[in-house]
């Protein structure tokens, strides 16, 4: 058996991706069903440390009170239950647009390694209404 | 080329066209023995065709990624979802018009606000 790696690992280099535009709701069970939004996909060979997600809602419009939904799956479809599992909600409240004042960020903590192809969906538990749209953006790393 | 013809030459498919592209697809992995299929599709036409797909009883989601790509999965195994009770459709309603005017209202006191204050 190889010894084990007893040494810590860094990333290589930054890796931020993000997925715009969330404006569906969806409240099922697993990904089976839905729209769900594709935030972050590791990298393929060595997969990749997230550090956190950032939601923000865009402050041009008004948007509904929602929870965001954060899931992980493994790189296989989601049309199937099993490769996909809820890891993480945050709730955001209802926002007003606002030309003078600043949104809050609405941060989740990640904070784990991710094996090679493993994908971050979300999924809004509410839509913003109107013209409001959500943005997520993932900090990581690839290894 | 007018900005109409520029615009409705995103979308490139209509929702017909499709739905018959998906049929097609879904028939041809079900010959070939697969049970799951991916399929690109139009973002513009997402939302309707998650609908129709599991009005024809076919459990169906949409990944949406960066840039509006949308993939339709269909899972020709797994039913669809039980359909909401008529409560929860008329909640639904209810809250989306609520919300609807809430949020329509802050837009426009935000809108006399800032030009209260530049006055």
């Amino acid at each position: 058996m190889a010894a084990p790696n007893t040494s810590a690992v860094f990333s290589r280099v930054a890796d931020i991706q993000w997925v715009e535009s969330i404006v569906t709701a969806h409240n099922v069970i697993d990904l089976t069903s839905g729209t769900s939004y594709l935030a972050f996909t590791s990298d393929a060979t060595n997969g990749g440390f997230v550090r956190n997600a950032r939601v923000k809602v865009n402050p041009a419009n008004s948007g509904a009170a929602t929870v965001v939904r954060f899931w992980l799956n493994n790189g296989s479809t989601t049309g199937t239950a099993a490769n996909s599992a809820i890891i993480g909600e945050l709730g955001i409240p209802a926002t007003t647009t606002t030309a003078t004042a600043a949104l809050p960020d609405f941060d989740y903590p990640l904070n784990f390694a991710l094996p090679a192809g493993y994908k971050i969906y979300v999924t809004v538990g509410t839509a913003p209404g109107g013209s409001c749209e959500m943005t997520v953006t993932v900090f990581g790393g690839k290894y | 080329m007018g900005l109409a013809q520029l615009v409705a030459k995103e979308v490139e498919e209509t929702l017909d066209e499709a739905k018959a592209r998906v049929e097609a697809e879904v028939a041809t992995a079900l010959d070939e023995g697969y049970g799951v299929v991916e399929i690109n599709i139009p973002y513009a036409h997402h939302a309707a065709l998650v609908s129709w797909v599991e009005s024809e009883g076919m459990r169906c989601g949409c990944n949406v990624s960066p840039g509006r790509e949308a993939v339709l999965v269909v899972n020709m195994t797994l039913p669809p979802p039980p359909p909401k009770t008529v409560e929860q459709v008329q909640a639904e309603i209810d809250n989306a018009l609520a919300r609807t005017f809430a949020s329509r209202v802050a837009e426009l006191e935000a809108i006399v606000a800032s030009l209260q204050g530049g006055a």
